[in-house]
């Protein structure tokens, strides 16, 4: 079952997208300024429009919409539109715009050309309010994850000058909003590793079996646990190996990087090549 | 002496084990799952490296507490909470027990058998009085109409009626059967077991003419003697690809103390009683004759929820509400 919900969605975030381009592209303060307040009511347009389409699926099949991979992207777009709009408002990141609306764009397109969109019924093991919890939390983490990622990626390309604005007086710094993405993400990364665990206490009476996809999750988690804490070792590894001072944020963006790797690979690569209890995700 | 101690309390040990951690783990993922239980999991020397962990935070919390300040508070909480949840599985390992039993229809027992083969007893008797699988659907019938590509899908559920677009035609699933079987001499129609091996279902099209539709043999149905009394303009199919809704263990549960209990134990809702939990793990697929339950009795679980409470709220402290309580505390500061 595709909405029409759906498709209104992908062609907004396209919009919002090429928006974003045009204000990378473009050298007018005017037509910047006007893009970078357009383009963030675009993506709130779509954010509606993706959530119209999560609710109305919800309605028809009756139950939450997160038990396949097309449902899941459908949120997985949302939360990306959502957390880069939500961020916007409070960072003038729209030089990031154009990347991580494309990565919106990117998983809604899969969802609608790859994916299977039918609906059928829940398997016992999913019929419990832990789905909801657990998979909504992991998801407002994994939409921050991803603009942590397109800010690491954005700081060592373009380096640390690139502000908002190439005239602005105040150049945003890209590895702070990736630190800052990632410290919005690890809390709900936690309560969705925690609330994993719990409902697999519930459901089977093991709470930690070292299936694939909960190892992987826990590999991601630690890579991130291991991120935060560079700010206190990284400062002391560099004096003892004569690293550079300039490399050190450059150092946390490739870790940074590497972390969101493992993310998409619990999220995906563990679906289709390392099978367990999970298996009913792909 | 000093040095080895501050070694072990340091966060540079802690990130070497993180890291000794995520590597196994990756290896793990790797090889076939009881095998990576054998040789990381389970094994001793990856026990060795959580108790070093363990070590290390506990050493590095106890140096925090001696300088208690309002700001370590969310660090204490995470670093008692991973504490508290290794110790809770450590506790779990050496105290608990967790095997499967497996239960015939009618059958009483106490009995289960550990991961190792050793055999365990219930401190109370369960009779398995009824095992059942419910179903959402028994699949979806398939209308075919000759001006259509896509065939039209009904979801196959007993007593659902639907009108068939744009005939105006009526379709109403009267029966399903799972295991067809007519009987000759009595002309009388059942099932020879629960699986679904001739899975057929009963329709009534537009109240009138009612037929059987089979998903092993797509061609009867069609060719049924009611069906010759009128040529329908679609043709019928049966997908029996059903979708489980719950499976159901129907269990009485007696001790000596008390009076016998009735329950049903699925998968999600497990059923507690005298320090043990009974959930519903496998069953009989060919014959639907007995039931698997995991039998756990873990006395660690709730050292391991507060770990996980701990966590999760020293955490919200750390990276939410510190940085907030340090901007108004440097305000106040300033004025």
């Amino acid at each position: 079952m595709k909405s029409l919900f759906v498709n209104a969605t992908l062609i907004t975030y396209l919009a919002a997208t090429v928006i974003y381009f045009l204000y990378l592209a473009s050298r007018t303060r005017l037509i910047r300024e006007k893009a970078a307040i357009v383009g963030l009511a675009v993506v709130f347009v779509g954010v509606a429009l993706n959530l119209a389409a999560i609710i109305q699926r919800w309605i028809v099949a009756g139950y939450p919409p997160f038990s396949n991979m097309y449902e899941s992207l459908l949120l997985m777009s949302c939360v990306i539109a959502a957390s880069y709009g939500a961020f916007q408002i409070f960072a003038k990141i729209q030089a990031l715009g154009g990347p991580i609306m494309a990565l919106a764009v990117l998983s809604l397109g899969y969802a609608s050309l790859f994916a299977k969109s039918d609906i059928s019924p829940l398997m016992p093991a999913l019929q419990s309010n832990w789905l909801t919890i657990h998979v909504v939390t992991y998801f407002i983490g994994y939409g921050a994850l991803s603009l942590s990622f397109v800010s690491a990626l954005t700081y060592l390309i373009r380096g640390k000058k690139h502000g908002s604005a190439p005239d602005s007086q105040h150049p945003i710094n890209f590895e702070k909003i990736t630190y800052q993405a990632i410290k919005f993400a690890f809390p709900f990364l936690t309560i969705g590793l925690i609330t994993g665990a719990v409902w697999a206490e519930k459901a089977w009476g093991t709470y930690w079996s070292w299936d694939p996809k909960e190892t992987w999750a826990l590999i991601t988690w630690l890579i991130y646990l291991n991120y935060l804490h560079l700010k206190y070792t990284l400062p002391s590894l560099a004096v003892k190996f004569g690293w550079k001072h300039e490399s050190l944020p450059k150092i946390r963006c490739v870790f940074s990087i590497i972390g969101y790797g493992a993310m998409v690979f619990t999220y995906f690569g563990v679906n289709y090549l390392l099978p367990g209890l999970h298996s009913y995700a792909k | 002496m000093k040095k080895l101690l501050n070694f072990m309390g340091s966060l540079k040990l802690t990130l070497i084990l993180l890291t000794i951690i995520i590597i196994a783990s990756i290896v793990g993922t790797l090889l076939p799952q009881e095998d990576a239980n054998t040789v990381i999991y389970q094994s001793h020397w990856f026990k060795l490296v959580l108790i070093t962990l363990v070590h290390n935070l506990a050493i590095c919390t106890f140096r925090r507490i001696k300088k208690f300040r309002l700001k370590n508070v969310g660090f204490l909480c995470v670093h008692l909470g991973v504490i508290c949840l290794l110790a809770g599985v450590l506790v779990g390992n050496t105290w608990g027990t967790k095997g499967r039993m497996v239960v015939k229809i009618g059958q009483t027992t106490s009995d289960f058998r550990l991961q190792d083969g050793s055999e365990h007893s219930l401190p109370f008797t369960l009779t398995l009085r009824k095992f059942e699988v419910d179903y959402h659907d028994h699949g979806e019938v398939l209308v075919a109409m000759p001006d259509q590509t896509e065939p039209a899908s009904f979801p196959a559920i007993v007593g659902k009626k639907y009108t068939l677009a744009p005939s105006g035609y009526t379709l109403e699933i009267l029966k399903y059967i799972p295991d067809f079987c007519r009987n000759d001499q009595t002309r009388t129609i059942g099932t020879r077991s629960y699986k679904p091996r001739n899975p057929a279902l009963h329709v009534s099209v537009n109240g009138k003419q009612k037929m059987w539709l089979f998903a092993k043999h797509p061609e009867m149905g069609m060719h049924g003697a009611h069906h010759r009394k009128k040529q329908l303009p679609f043709k019928l199919f049966y997908n029996s690809a059903e979708h489980v809704k719950a499976y159901k263990s129907h269990v009485t549960v007696k001790d000596a103390d008390s009076s016998p209990i009735e329950t049903v134990i699925e998968v999600n809702h497990p059923f507690k009683y005298k320090g043990y939990s009974l959930y519903q793990f496998s069953y009989d697929q060919a014959h639907y004759r007995h039931t698997v339950l995991q039998a756990v009795s873990d006395p660690g679980i709730e050292i391991v929820y507060a770990g996980f409470l701990l966590i999760i709220v020293g955490i919200i402290f750390v990276l939410y509400l510190k940085p907030v309580l340090g901007k108004r505390v440097r305000k106040e500061t300033e004025k």
